[in-house]
């Protein structure tokens, strides 16, 4: 039997802003267990970087508001609601960064310009430790090195600005297993980066997973960096989970008309396929929608789409389809 | 593909080299060879891609031959409309201006790329109005045709680009490079910043317009599946030299150069389940301090002695695939020894 470690339970949620109101989140319903590897997959807009973010209380409120739902973090056995405590407060501060940590897409934007590579992570080991100034040093250069990071000791005493950016991203991997993580959060960690090197942080990415056996969420908007990293996928639409089911199951015998569009619009080296487009484009987040998120765009689509949510139905072999047709 | 004909633009040891002055505070002196020496021919509605990873120069070529940076020498032959053929490198903008019209870019940022104070009318015309069109109805007459070409319709015209999506806006920029009827498009990296789903209708646009309008395109993308999506041929860059030139399926099928095997390696698959333990190591080195020898040499699972030491040229093969004889291009010391069969041979 698996072990629950977060817990998203029929959670929806607004972004209210001047330009309107936008429900980005309807009805997620997603259970990470302890050391699996789940690819969250979606276009821009989906509200897949927005789910990675609420268990660790990272969104602006209260222009982010749940309106519906809870976040449970099973520690210990005991459940704790995320979305029950204070955004900055005691508890959340104990999750954030030690036992839920994140790896993000801009490793310039989000590691500090004007601080050492060496002064950041001994920080935010301290904040989470008791080790002393010179234990934490000596953990964040074996953190380092178990980055693949080559010279470690002189990186130690890097700027963020005098890296790569694939050793930026390697910096930002150190950091975020720095506290031995239970989960950890990749949100798009390769997007930014050329294909050899989005290969050397891929395995480095699933080595360290192995390594430290924690549980990985890895973010991306591409099909193909998911395939071979994670052991289930979750794809996203408007907000909604469309499909969600193992690896094989969504990308051999994908069942939402979504998934099979979004897999044959993509070239790839290895078929002569031709490609077949999705017609329309995202829908603008502040338009409402009735019935089906994708019916606009769907091939299949019936009269009860246009006016009615699908339900999110569990197939054979717990393959989960939101759409009425599957 | 005729590869007998004229070629449309052939670009011939091409250079563009930034000298990095010492300032005061500056403790880095010397030249940077962004582009060292790159030849190549796009022929006659022919798509020419040309990949690499960042840094590597292929942005930069193609900025080159529009002149929006002044390149440090070399040339780039034009075959104009009219059948002349003239080099682009040594003209001055007023001497260039009447074949702007027929060498036009579509730009990979749809956000940046787009005047937000225009609307799209005025967008569409502009390259019209600079080329001395003046009549109100014919430019408009003109706008409209594009932008229903691209997919979009005209009570579309009056908005400003700030009402459209990203998907959307790529297609005004396309409309905007092909409203003077061009004959040559360079597209930097024209689909890189779109979602996947629109990705694939921008990239059907720009084969189906190609054929309609008798269009040749220098591709330029870090994407290889993108590229083999819809290039003729392909050139490989690295460290502002082209290491690999061939037909776009003969490259994917059997490459020729070592960078070329290694960055098929890299792009992950969707029908794969283990990630390869074959990728390659280490990053592309610093282009003002580049590697002696073949510049790829220090990541090169293949290098030997002999490529410390020299730098490779650009050697023209004749190789067998699908059962036809084809000619390609790599610059590699030890292509024989390593890809070639008996059958194919270099041409000296």
């Amino acid at each position: 039997m698996r072990k629950k470690l977060l817990e998203y339970k029929n959670i929806a949620a607004q972004f209210h802003t001047i330009e309107g109101t936008t429900n980005t989140l309807n009805d997620i319903d997603l259970t990470i267990y302890e050391g699996m590897s789940l690819g969250i997959v979606g276009e821009s807009g989906c509200g897949k970087s927005v789910t990675s973010r609420l268990p660790i209380r990272l969104l602006p409120e209260p222009m982010f508001k749940v309106t519906k739902g809870e976040v449970i973090y099973h520690r210990d056995g005991k459940p704790f609601d995320v979305m029950k405590a204070k955004q900055n407060g005691k508890e959340i501060n104990k999750i954030r960064g030690k036992e839920i940590s994140m790896i993000f897409q801009e490793p310039m934007s989000s590691l500090s310009p004007i601080h050492t590579v060496g002064s950041q992570m001994v920080e935010l080991i301290r904040q989470h430790s008791d080790m002393n100034k010179k234990q934490a040093k000596e953990h964040a250069i074996s953190m380092l090195e178990r980055a693949r990071v080559p010279r470690a000791r002189d990186v130690f005493d890097d700027y963020t600005f005098q890296l790569s950016g694939g050793m930026r991203q390697r910096v930002m991997i150190a950091m975020g297993i720095s506290c031995s993580p239970r989960l950890l959060f990749a949100d798009e960690p390769t997007t930014a980066l050329d294909v050899t090197i989005q290969a050397q942080i891929l395995g480095l990415i699933k080595d360290v997973q192995r390594e430290q056996n924690m549980a990985l969420v890895l973010i991306t908007h591409d099909l193909a960096v998911v395939a071979n990293m994670v052991d289930e996928i979750a794809v996203f639409y408007l907000g909604y989970i469309v499909e969600q089911g193992s690896t094989d199951q969504v990308l051999k015998t994908p069942k939402h008309p979504y998934t099979k569009a979004l897999i044959e619009s993509i070239p790839t080296l290895h078929t002569d396929q031709a490609l077949k487009p999705i017609k329309g484009s995202i829908p603008d987040p502040y338009s409402k929608i009735t019935g089906c998120p994708f019916w606009k765009r769907c091939d299949k689509v019936t009269d009860k789409c246009r006016q009615e949510v699908p339900p999110f139905v569990t197939h054979e072999n717990d393959h989960k389809v939101r759409c009425f047709e599957a | 593909m005729d590869y007998n004909s004229t070629p449309l633009v052939q670009v011939e040891s091409l250079q563009m080299h930034f000298s990095m002055k010492g300032g005061a505070f500056s403790r880095r002196q010397g030249t940077i060879k962004a582009v060292d020496g790159v030849n190549f021919k796009v022929y006659p509605n022919e798509t020419f891609g040309l990949v690499g990873e960042s840094g590597c120069g292929k942005t930069t070529v193609g900025r080159a031959i529009l002149k929006a940076m002044q390149p440090t020498g070399g040339k780039v032959l034009y075959n104009s409309k009219n059948g002349e053929t003239i080099d682009l490198v040594p003209m001055t903008n007023k001497e260039i201006r009447p074949y702007r019209q027929e060498i036009q870019m579509i730009f990979q940022d749809p956000y940046s790329s787009l005047s937000p104070r225009m609307t799209v009318q005025e967008i569409l015309e502009e390259p019209l109005r600079l080329a001395g069109h003046t009549n109100k109805d014919f430019l408009y007459q003109k706008a409209a045709e594009m932008i229903q070409q691209v997919g979009l319709r005209s009570s579309h015209l009056m908005r400003y680009p700030h009402a459209f999506s990203g998907g959307q806006r790529q297609r005004i920029g396309i409309g905007r490079a092909l409203i003077t009827n061009p004959r040559f498009i360079v597209a930097d990296e024209a689909v890189s910043a779109l979602d996947v789903s629109v990705q694939a209708q921008i990239l059907e646009i720009l084969s189906e317009l190609k054929a309609k309008m008798d269009l040749s395109f220098l591709f330029i993308s870090h994407d290889l599946s993108v590229v083999k999506y819809l290039c003729d041929r392909v050139g490989v860059m690295y460290l502002g030299r082209i290491v690999e030139v061939a037909d776009t399926d003969a490259l994917f099928k059997d490459p020729l150069h070592p960078y070329t095997e290694a960055l098929m390696h890299a792009i992950p698959d969707i029908n794969e389940r283990e990630i390869r333990s074959d990728i390659l190591a280490g990053e592309i080195p610093d282009a003002s301090n580049p590697p002696s020898g073949c510049a790829f040499h220090n990541r090169c699972k293949y290098a030997k002695d002999k490529c410390k030491n020299e730098v490779p040229a650009l050697r023209d093969f004749i190789s067998t695939f699908n059962g036809k004889e084809i000619f390609r291009q790599s610059a590699c010391h030890f292509v024989e020894e390593i890809y070639l069969q008996s059958n194919d041979k270099e041409i000296i």
